[in-house]
């Protein structure tokens, strides 16, 4: 499988930026040789429920199928090939949002979508959450999706593994504090599980007010594509940039083997929530909006930074 | 507060190898230490050697039970072969704390390979230091057990480990790769030999602090396990992350991990 990873740059104007979207696909796949497009978390550009970017509500969100959507699927059949979207804050109607990631295929149909399962920051509040996890069957083979923060649950890359996919796309952005940590992850997650991993990241700047505090957050791309053995392709951290990667399935290697070694009835404690955990943060982020403070952390941060993060 | 991880290699026989470790770390152990962790197969090849002698091991263990007495700390013994009843063998790591006690014990199957099997339990201990889940050989390289221990509470693995695989570069990157996904400080003592590759190390979630690569010796690191404690607090303006994996997750989704796979 060709796959071309697309590093978006975040502009202001989110109608540049599908212009943009446009022509990363028709630059990388003017040769005809690309089987797959990947794009990041967000593609249109900031959702509007990032700190400060309340005037891009009914802009960067989109309705699923809508225009949008149809655009991507023209181009997919006119190119024949699949584009990821990697996610689209998708309008439900109701006043409720999902993070979706929709993947196209050569005919221009939506062949799979995945739903963002672990919300983060103010998705706890506004967006529904996937219900399920589970695979694609591709021409490629099995394929999985996890939209950003769910691959910071170890369970969920395990899962589409033991369910038979063997290249899984984590449509996402890397924080600029997290970044070597997130490159090490990502490689982590593949060796363990066997697995290519094809992470693509925005990279950009998102200025805006949480509570009474200005934030920046900092996106620092370094898009990649892991295989079990390492890291094979990593874009910069600062820049648009689109990697063309030729990936095939891992041949059965330290993972697997492990896996053998399952003993899954041992495991139940995984279905028990962290010990630790005693607190409602859906419920005291919802406070926070509403009232208009900020939230709060119930212990000092030891040096106060004028980054935050929306997402691991 | 200081954990000294125990990376050696092989000599002639069991016994020689494990003079030369007991005596390597009698020298270099402080009074500082919290913890001190030896390698799975700590005195023997892992290619299927016999049990440890029993006058050999019980020898070894006096000696681990003096070190933790004398310093104070917390032992992990690292591994060797015991025959079981049955006949069969089996790995065995012992955590002694500072009394010298037994305060957990991990046992796995010695494989028709040599290699070491995995289990059902997944210790983790409550000590002045922090919780601390105990790990024997391949368990950690299993996405469930590690994860399982620290959704416990452990703020800190101990392993008795082995680089044993065959993409050694991206094992060794694991050590790291698993503190980060779960959050936890681990402490990994690996094995030096032919097929073992060391890499012993203590990683925090957002890097290594200390590694020994492939040479011999014994590491030492820091441990504060409030850094731990730390990054597991929500902070909901976001500055930290590393919490979210730990907080936000859905066990709904994930019955399947305690499911046979066909």
């Amino acid at each position: 499988m060709r796959v071309a990873v697309v590093q978006t740059q975040w502009v202001d104007d989110h109608e540049e930026g599908l212009r943009n979207a446009y022509q990363a696909i028709e630059d990388v796949c003017g040769g005809g040789d690309i089987d797959l497009v990947c794009f990041p978390e967000f593609l249109l550009g900031p959702p509007w429920y990032m700190p400060g970017q309340d005037g891009l509500k009914g802009r960067t969100d989109t309705p699923i199928p809508g225009p949008v959507v149809d655009g991507f699927q023209s181009l997919a059949r006119e190119l024949r090939t699949h584009i990821l979207l990697g996610s689209l804050v998708e309008d439900l109607q109701d006043g409720m949002y999902r993070n979706t990631s929709l993947l196209i295929g050569r005919q221009g149909a939506i062949v799979g979508r995945a739903v963002k399962a672990h919300a983060f920051g103010n998705e706890m509040v506004v967006c529904r959450q996937a219900d399920s996890l589970g695979v694609l069957t591709t021409e490629f083979g099995r394929i999985g999706i996890a939209v950003c923060s769910d691959f910071w649950m170890p369970e969920v890359i395990r899962l589409l593994a033991l369910a038979g996919a063997r290249t899984i796309f984590v449509p996402g952005g890397t924080l600029g504090q997290n970044q070597p940590l997130m490159v090490n992850a990502l490689r982590t997650a593949a060796y363990l599980n066997d697995v290519n991993i094809v992470y693509a990241s925005s990279v950009g700047v998102v200025r805006g007010k949480r509570g009474d505090r200005l934030v920046e957050i900092h996106f620092a791309g370094t898009s990649l594509v892991a295989r079990p053995a390492g890291v094979i392709a990593q874009a910069g951290s600062d820049k648009p940039e689109t990697l063309v990667v030729d990936i095939d399935e891992p041949a059965p290697g330290d993972g697997r083997r492990w896996q053998q070694l399952r003993r899954p009835a041992a495991y139940r404690t995984l279905l028990t929530p962290y010990v630790g955990a005693d607190r409602d943060l859906a419920a005291e982020l919802r406070d926070s909006l509403t009232s208009g403070d900020g939230p709060d952390r119930s212990r000092p941060v030891p040096a106060p930074s004028a980054h935050e993060g929306t997402r691991p | 507060m200081t954990i000294f991880l125990a990376q050696h290699a092989r000599r002639a026989d069991a016994e020689a190898t494990a003079t030369a470790v007991l005596d390597d770390l009698d020298s270099r152990v402080t009074g500082e230490a919290s913890f001190v962790v030896l390698p799975e197969n700590v005195f023997t090849t892992g290619d299927g050697d016999p049990a440890l002698p029993r006058r050999l091991r019980e020898r070894c263990l006096d000696r681990l039970t003096a070190l933790a007495r004398n310093r104070g700390t917390y032992v992990l013994t690292g591994s060797w072969p015991e025959e079981r009843p049955d006949g069969g063998l089996m790995q065995v790591a012992r955590l002694l704390d500072p009394a010298g006690s037994v305060c957990a014990r991990v046992e796995r199957p010695v494989l028709p390979d040599g290699t070491t099997g995995t289990g059902d339990d997944f210790p983790v201990v409550e000590t002045p230091f922090g919780h601390v889940g105990v790990l024997l050989g391949p368990d950690f390289w299993l996405v469930e057990p590690p994860r399982a221990q620290c959704l416990a509470g452990a703020e800190l693995l101990l392993v008795a480990g082995s680089l044993d695989g065959t993409q050694q570069a991206a094992q060794r990157a694991a050590v790291w790769g698993i503190a980060t996904l779960n959050t936890v400080a681990v402490a990994f003592a690996g094995s030096l030999g032919e097929r073992c590759g060391g890499g012993s190390a203590m990683a925090m979630p957002e890097g290594f602090v200390a590694e020994a690569g492939t040479e011999e010796g014994v590491v030492e690191a820091p441990w504060d396990a409030a850094r731990i404690r730390h990054l597991r607090e929500p902070d909901l303006r976001f500055q930290q992350t590393l919490w979210f994996g730990l907080w936000a997750r859905r066990t709904e989704l994930y019955t399947d991990l305690t499911a046979q796979v066909s």
